[in-house]
């Protein structure tokens, strides 16, 4: 031991373990460390080298990237798949949100939202076909409304679509009530005003007191329209050319011209019962009920009124 | 001759030192096991601590402590001094104690090395008050300890290597 502490090598280490102490102190008062920098300095082109040679070697081969290709291109596919589901959820929700206020107010209808996915050109009246059918629980005669109003009823359905007509065809009778003044009468298209989408309200008393801006709804008497639907809004009133008797003309709140998403009562209560009070909602677009008007076109001709 | 062959063989070390160091250092190179690296520059110094004197061994222990320092932290401290008085021990105890076989040399390499990430645990773990230590240790430091040692037997065959190619007569 005497001898370690005597011999050469112990005074190196005593010398070196100075060395150190003083590196110590430098590196703890300076904030350069002077030591750290020359070390970098010498093996930082050693160290770049060896990093690139280890990035090249980490690099996938031809048969990887080829892999990877084909797994990123199915995943886009996916993605791409997923992005349409995406639109067409956000779509819908979007869409059932409009008519959520309207289930709301009216629990008792069960609503189905429906996307028109064809106009008939040949039709005058914007008639429409609708992505909903049988299979979705659609019947002949179930009213069509937005969330401004009715807009026409289901007259003709297979498995998956149904062809609704609109409140601008002549064929549609539907009793109407002002709001304000209780006048009713009866909504029908009129071919004077279905292009500039507006339809009439006929039948109406001669001393009625309707005046623009009233809002006619439905009276539901029928039990083919709930009642309480809005129409549209008195634009003014007139006369008859033929015959002078009075009408109202009626703008709806929905430009049914272009109308895209719809929602279709298939059931409401009162459906099908039709009312003992005095007003008739006269529409009727199945076979059943074309029959009255019929007649009643007949009493007009033969007649000259209503 | 003797000084050439001394000098080659220095040579020889500082190139190991430096190559090591550029390796353990790069990207990707030596892959993590469960979240550490090897410090491959304590089974370097000690490698070439069981063969040379003490004086060389205390030399190469502090430059390879100088380079673990700058590697973790950037400033020389714990393994500068600890590896520099190490390897000056062994050194003298290879060259007074004990002859230098493998059995030997791994009893006192891997043990130093385990000594080494132990007291550096118990400085910069322990009396740090660094949470969860024990789940540290277990996940990092256990594993440290294996991986470091098992470059110990590979250095020491490249030390002797060396060693017997370029000592002197």
């Amino acid at each position: 031991m005497k001898d370690l502490v005597t011999s050469k090598s112990f005074k190196k280490l005593i010398c070196l373990v100075g060395v150190m102490v003083l590196l110590l102190l430098i590196g703890a008062v300076t904030e350069n460390n002077i030591l750290s920098s020359i070390v970098n300095g010498i093996t930082l082109p050693m160290s770049e080298v060896s990093a690139a040679a280890a990035k090249e070697a980490a690099k996938p081969n031809y048969d990887e990237l080829e892999d990877e290709n084909k797994e990123l291109k199915e995943e886009l596919a996916e993605l791409r798949t997923q992005l349409a589901d995406y639109y067409n959820v956000k779509q819908e929700n979007e869409r059932l949100w409009r008519y959520y206020d309207l289930k709301a107010e009216n629990p008792q209808y069960d609503i189905l939202p429906a996307t028109v996915v064809r106009r008939d050109p040949n039709d005058d009246f914007y008639s429409f076909t609708l992505d909903k059918g049988k299979n979705s629980d659609v019947a002949v005669g179930d009213p069509v409304v937005t969330e401004n109003g009715i807009i026409g009823w289901v007259y003709e359905v297979d498995a998956y679509t149904a062809k609704v007509k609109t409140i601008l065809s002549p064929d549609a009778k539907v009793g109407v009530i002002d709001t304000v003044t209780r006048d009713s009468g009866v909504v029908s298209g009129n071919v004077l005003y279905a292009d500039k989408n507006l339809t009439t309200m006929t039948r109406i008393s001669a001393l009625n007191n309707l005046k623009e801006g009233d809002i006619v709804t439905t009276t539901g008497i029928s039990g083919i329209y709930p009642a309480g639907l809005i129409v549209g809004e008195v634009k003014e009133i007139a006369f008859d050319q033929y015959d002078t008797s009075m009408y109202a003309v009626i703008s709806p709140f929905e430009d049914i011209r272009t109308v895209i998403d719809v929602v279709v009562i298939t059931s409401f209560e009162g459906q099908g019962e039709i009312s003992q009070s005095g007003i008739e909602d006269i529409t009727l677009p199945t076979e059943a009920t074309t029959a009255p008007e019929t007649e009643v076109v007949t009493e007009i001709n033969e007649e000259g009124v209503w | 001759m003797e000084k050439r062959r001394s000098f080659l063989r220095y040579f020889a070390y500082s190139l190991e030192i430096i190559i090591l160091y550029v390796i353990v250092g790069t990207p990707g190179f030596l892959p993590e096991i469960f979240g550490s690296k090897p410090c491959i520059l304590l089974p370097v110094a000690l490698t070439i601590a069981v063969f040379e004197s003490e004086t060389v061994a205390m030399s190469f222990g502090f430059v390879c402590g100088v380079l673990t320092d700058i590697g973790f932290s950037g400033k020389i401290g714990f393994y500068t001094v600890i590896l520099t008085l190490l390897c000056f021990a062994i050194g003298y105890c290879a060259r007074n104690f004990f002859v230098t076989n493998l059995l030997n040399a791994s009893i006192i390499g891997i043990g130093s090395i385990a000594l080494l990430i132990l007291i550096h645990f118990w400085l910069y773990v322990t009396l740090a008050d660094v949470p969860e230590a024990g789940t540290y240790f277990v996940r990092h430091y256990i594993s440290r300890i294996l991986y470091t040692g098992a470059f110990f037997v590979p250095l020491y065959f490249l030390g002797k290597l060396l060693c017997t190619a370029l000592k002197n007569e």
